[in-house]
């Protein structure tokens, strides 16, 4: 089941670009029954596993943002830390049914997502990466750092209480705010949501809270529905899919928000 | 900056190893957990591995201001083991 998770999880990933936590940990509380701080833990855990091998594969491409990617780490990775210490002292039922407020917001925001930016800029920008598609170096500068810092620092502090990589917040910041191209605020934003995630998931593993098992199978299932991803990007129609798994967030929310209060 | 990418797919593939060896001892009934224990300790430190190798790169690189950024993170991160 594990295994399953983690495929669709990686799935919804590739299709729709939203992070594995949000299926994770919905899931493992609801279909494996799991107290929502293991199912937090095991997501954040899976977490780092996908973002260490994407990162690794984007180094080698150059198309990390560093700079920004560091900045925005610093305030991201206290407030994250400083969310799981408040998440594993809080009662399981305020979690859920806050998971479930956050995943209605997700639901909504993925329906009505707004369009990617172009934002490259002339060759005297500071920052560039070549497009192997486009075959050309595309040049852009960085903007509103300080707005970013701030709406990325709450991305962390979600990060640590719900267990998810906050890359739905991420991406379209660095986008839509910062101005960096979509490809470079991707790749950044995986970069980040592993140190956060790895630096929540400590005060986790002090707590005994990670189930290594699942971890195992939820990492290799990812991996394995990344590949699937691509495959199913290709053929199948992205609107028919988006209202799939939006129908889908709203059952989840509906469920671990009545689970909460019932 | 390949160096690290590299470093980086073998520690991954080196601690789903781990866990692999954790579960199948489990399974097999000589609970060997602690090699589950290590594949997550080991996933949960490329992370760490990762920033100080930035700090490396900034201060080869002699830039300042993001060498530092860098090194206040990697505190972060491991004073945060210690908490």
């Amino acid at each position: 089941m594990a295994f399953v998770v983690g495929i669709i999880s990686s799935i919804a990933g590739a299709l729709l670009g939203i992070g594995g936590g949000i299926i994770i940990v919905p899931a493992l509380a609801i279909l494996l029954k799991l107290p929502m701080q293991n199912a937090i833990a095991v997501s954040l855990v899976t977490i780092v596993s996908t973002s260490v091998l994407v990162t690794a594969k984007n180094v080698k491409n150059n198309l990390i943002n560093m700079d920004m990617g560091l900045s925005l780490e610093l305030s991201t990775s206290i407030f994250a830390i400083a969310a799981s210490f408040i998440a594993v002292l809080i009662n399981q039922n305020l979690l859920k049914a806050v998971f479930g407020i956050f995943l209605l917001f997700v639901a909504y925001f993925m329906y009505k997502r707004p369009e990617a930016k172009n934002c490259s800029a002339s060759e005297e920008a500071k920052f560039s990466y070549f497009d192997p598609r486009m075959n050309k170096t595309v040049y852009y500068n960085i903007e509103n750092p300080k707005a970013a810092i701030a709406i990325s620092s709450v991305a962390g502090f979600l990060s640590g209480l719900l267990g998810v990589g906050g890359g739905v917040i991420k991406v379209p910041i660095l986008n839509g705010v910062c101005k960096i191209p979509m490809k470079v605020a991707s790749a950044t934003s995986s970069m980040m949501v592993g140190i956060t995630a790895a630096a929540a998931s400590f005060v986790y593993f002090r707590h005994g809270y990670i189930i290594p098992n699942l971890v195992l199978f939820t990492s290799l299932g990812a991996i394995f529905g990344s590949k699937l991803g691509l495959f199913i990007a290709k053929r199948a129609k992205n609107e028919t899919v988006k209202v799939v798994f939006v129908g889908v967030l709203i059952f989840a929310a509906l469920e671990m928000i009545l689970k909460a209060f019932l | 900056m390949k160096r690290l990418s590299f470093i980086l797919d073998i520690g991954f593939y080196l601690s789903m190893l781990s866990l692999a060896v954790g579960f199948i001892s489990g399974y097999i009934g000589i609970d060997y957990y602690d090699f589950s224990r290590v594949g997550i300790l080991i996933l949960l430190i490329l992370p760490l591995v990762f920033v100080f190798a930035l700090a490396l790169f900034f201060m080869y690189k002699k830039e300042l201001v993001k060498s530092i950024v860098a090194v206040i993170l990697l505190c972060v991160l491991i004073g945060n083991l210690f908490l």
